[in-house]
């Protein structure tokens, strides 16, 4: 799960005339074709074959009403938890605040399906709660999926408000501490207006997240699009009312999508950065206790309970002689696809990093834009689109590590094609210029210049889409070949069917893999 | 203009080029002979970039372009950038961040470069012995010099540098400009300079194209320049100018700054530089001092005559004028031009 960037406004210069780039602009056209074929085919095959809805209206409502419920209150959660902890960390003294930085934005490396199997393993009679004495029953329904997805996403408002904060000139502050206003009021006149871009942004995005979600909500059994999809699909010939259904969500994801960008581009707040240091708020007494307990208490259910339940689970099962089976299979394919998964995104966002980031084109707004629609598109949907194009019009294909490969790249290209582009813009245009005036054609010009100058973009967009791929579940739900199956899988149909101690090994697999390449994203995101 | 062809070594004709609606190139023409500087002056956006990235074939325009006679534009033909043997220096260098010194000097020769010539190459700029620096270990004046070097070693026909002083600061420009004329003379390599900084074109070059939107407006030596301006508008571009309207009429046009020659008829524009513009004190006053600038080895007084019009002074420290000072003011020197309808 990454932050959604907007399509920028930083261009580079164009360079060599026009005619020259085309391949680069047919190569960026043919990568985009599988990030365009979900939405598109899914809208026609609904137009053509009808809704085929069963169920009454009421019954849409409900389920809408339900997933914006969710939603909002996800939202509002996780925004003020992470705005909290983001003004901790950059604005306070308190002591070791770059650990408590990383801290609160670890958790978002635990996929919303461990979540719940976070919440579902620690209560209960069995859980690891009433072992120490303190039985809750397991909050299926609204409040577990609240609980799980409020806490897992909030290091995304986390990760969003740590740049807003860093961004408001500390001069401004201080004029309003000056003009003889208390902290308090500074915070709520200056810094909070000044935040509202870095707010909204969150807010939206979180907002996307969870209508996506389909993980937490279909194993703490709240009834959302996504779960409703996924059953109508599951449980049915007539694949209409699944399909129409995402065709709803999918609009809806889009919708959010778009109030995101058109109010980043409003945001216009831009204060001239200095590079004076920032005056850090005293905490001293209870100040500083109550912010310790926040922080201390927000680990410990975040990240220290996730791990507990996990080892807790893994224990028991291994001590009351559970068939845990071996993982060695699971582990290898994930670790397979997803390195299939990352070259072969890496090499096509390529020529669409290189085309978006040239100059005076509209085109390359509108290509950066597909890209970035198709990763906010709700995973689920995307797989039930897929299949219905796929069974219509290629049915060879389906149920092939081929086409999961290809549906991959479609989602995640945007995810890839970000990093690519920092790179290329932190570079000068020049660069290439200059080699092909130093007597260099464009293919030593490509592989001499342009790609040793990115490499650290490309390796970047590899280790993200292998993340994201190692912990994608609706999507390799429908889509994977027949009994092609990742540790992902397995830890949601084994939580599904209570063998917690089975999807327990397997959620601590997937840790174990993705750790590494994790911790080093994190520290990215943060330090950018 | 009277070289022979076969000795220039870019000749651009007819050069025009516009993004959107802005023009970039508009009926521009330039010759460069062989083993001259020439310096391409110009305000900020008047398109010399432009043109210089159209002869390096970084970009296309209408018109046509040859390089040592070979034609490298027109409108069926597009010579690459790597096949036209022009060396560009670029205004942020452009040096390969991921390679050394050597390296970036040796790129543009073949297979990655005879360590003989990169060497030449280096001692020629003064960086004998810094090959194997990484290009963020050098300082600007270092990169500048690199990028000097990168594009001298593969001998091109011509070596084109856009802005190349204006990422230094001032102590250090005055004295790479001095070694840049002195490097490019001994290696006597034609080159063509872009620059916005009418002092750096005057002091580099052997000659200036004054360029304005989109057009070379006057090509001249440094001197010609600004002695005898081509308008009132590369007057007062190059250096401090005062413009006065007059009449001409049988041979002369008569201002209150005295009476000058000319063969124009009719309304015109009477162009004075302030250094030609003298002061007196007592006899039959026509001026009011309206303020003064003092600077050590000069002063600028700025007077205003009957009409409100100000005409600067340029003198020396004595004596000293106050605002409200009645003077006589009479320039010694003008050039007259006739008035833009």
């Amino acid at each position: 799960m990454g932050v959604i960037a907007p399509p920028p406004d930083r261009t580079r210069a164009s360079s060599t005339r026009p005619t020259r780039s085309l391949g680069w602009w047919i190569a960026a056209s043919v990568v985009l074709i599988p990030a365009l074929v979900p939405p598109i085919s899914l809208a026609i095959q609904v137009l053509l074959s009808g809704t085929g809805l069963i169920f009454p209206t009421s019954r849409l409502i409900e389920l809408l009403a339900a997933t914006l419920g969710l939603a909002v209150a996800v939202t509002i959660t996780s925004l003020s938890i992470g705005t909290i902890t983001a003004w901790l960390t950059t604005r306070t003294d308190l002591r070791g605040r770059n650990t408590w930085m990383v801290l609160a934005a670890l958790p978002l490396v635990i996929p919303s399906y461990m979540a719940a199997l976070t919440v579902i393993g620690a209560t209960g009679n069995n859980g690891l709660l009433a072992a120490i004495g303190l039985t809750i029953p397991t909050p299926y329904g609204f409040w577990g999926a609240w609980l799980a997805l409020s806490l897992f996403l909030a290091p995304l408002a986390h990760l969003t408000i740590i740049p807003g904060l860093r961004a408001i000139d500390p001069a401004i502050e201080d004029a309003g501490v000056g003009l003889g206003a208390s902290r308090w009021r500074v915070f709520w006149t200056i810094t909070l207006p000044q935040l509202r871009p870095s707010l909204v942004s969150a807010a939206l995005m979180i907002g996307l997240y969870t209508l996506s979600d389909f993980g937490a909500v279909s194993l703490l059994r709240y009834d959302t699009f996504t779960r409703a999809i996924y059953t109508l699909y599951a449980g049915q010939i007539d694949r209409r009312p699944a399909a129409t259904l995402s065709l709803i969500l999918m609009a809806l994801a889009l919708t959010v999508l778009t109030i995101e960008w058109s109010t980043r581009r409003r945001a216009g707040y831009r204060s001239s950065s200095t590079k004076r240091g920032r005056r850090l708020v005293v905490l001293r007494g209870p100040g500083r206790f109550v912010s310790i307990g926040f922080l201390g208490s927000l680990t410990a259910i975040s990240l220290l309970l996730p791990v507990s339940v996990l080892i807790y689970w893994l224990v028991r099962g291994l001590r009351l002689g559970n068939e845990l089976g071996s993982l060695w299979d699971e582990v290898g394919r994930t670790l397979g696809i997803a390195l299939a998964a990352a070259a072969v995104t890496v090499v096509a966002a390529f020529p669409l990093a290189m085309v978006t980031t040239w100059k005076r084109r509209r085109m390359s707004t509108t290509y950066e834009s597909v890209a970035w629609g198709a990763y906010s598109l709700p995973h689920i949907t995307v797989g039930v689109a897929v299949i219905a194009f796929v069974l219509r019009s290629a049915p060879i294909v389906y149920q092939t590590a081929a086409l999961l490969l290809l549906v991959y790249m479609g989602m995640f290209l945007a995810q890839a094609m970000s990093p690519i582009q920092d790179s290329l813009r932190r570079a000068s245009p020049d660069l290439e210029d200059a080699s092909r005036g130093l007597g260099r054609g464009q293919l030593t010009t490509l592989r001499r210049i342009t790609l040793p100058i990115t490499t650290p973009g490309l390796l970047a967009a590899a280790t993200l889409v292998f993340i994201s791929v190692m912990k994608e579940l609706p999507a390799t739900l429908l889509l994977r070949p027949n009994g092609f199956e990742t540790l992902a899988i397995r830890i949601w149909s084994a939580t599904g069917e209570a063998f917690y101690t089975r999807a327990s090994a397997a959620s601590l697999a997937l840790l174990a893999v993705s750790i590494v390449p994790l911790l080093v994203m994190t520290r990215r995101d943060l330090n950018t | 203009m009277t070289s022979t062809p076969d000795r220039l070594t870019i000749r651009a004709r007819g050069l025009n080029k516009a993004y959107g609606d802005v023009v970039a190139l508009h009926d521009f023409n330039l010759d460069v002979w062989e083993g001259s500087l020439l310096t391409l002056l110009g305000p900020s956006g008047c398109g010399k970039t432009t043109a210089l990235r159209v002869i390096a074939g970084f970009e296309s325009a209408d018109g046509t372009v040859d390089i040592r006679g070979r034609r490298v534009l027109d409108r069926d033909t597009f010579v690459p950038p790597e096949k036209r043997r022009v060396g560009m220096v670029f205004q942020d260098y452009a040096l390969f961040p991921h390679m050394t010194v050597a390296r970036n000097v040796g790129y543009g020769l073949e297979r990655g470069g005879d360590p003989g010539r990169v060497g030449e190459v280096l001692e020629l700029v003064g960086l004998s012995g810094l090959g194997d620096r990484m290009p963020n270990e050098l300082s600007g004046g270092q990169q500048q010099r690199v990028a000097l070097a990168r594009a001298m070693a593969p001998q091109p026909d011509v070596i084109l540098l856009d802005e190349p002083f204006s990422n230094l600061d001032a102590n250090l420009r005055d004295r790479v400009r001095r070694e840049l004329k002195v490097i490019l003379a001994e290696a006597r390599t034609t080159a063509v300079l872009v620059t916005h900084d009418q002092e750096e074109a005057l002091a580099a070059s052997d000659l200036v194209a004054v360029m304005y939107e989109g057009q070379v407006v006057q090509y001249d030596s440094p001197a010609q320049l600004y002695t005898n301006p081509a308008d009132p508008w590369v007057a007062a571009f190059l250096g401090d100018a005062d413009s006065l309207q007059a009449t001409g009429h049988r041979g002369y046009a008569d201002t209150m700054l005295g009476r000058f020659k000319t063969d124009l008829r009719g309304p015109v524009v009477v162009v004075v530089r302030p250094e030609d513009v003298q002061l007196s004190i007592g006899e039959a006053p026509n001026a009011v001092v309206a303020h003064t600038e003092f600077f050590g080895h000069d002063q600028l007084v700025t007077v205003a005559l009957p009409g409100g019009t100000r005409v600067r002074s340029r003198i020396g420290p004595r004596p000293r004028y106050s605002p409200g000072d009645n003077v006589r003011v009479r320039a010694l020197y003008a050039r007259v031009f006739p008035a833009r309808s």
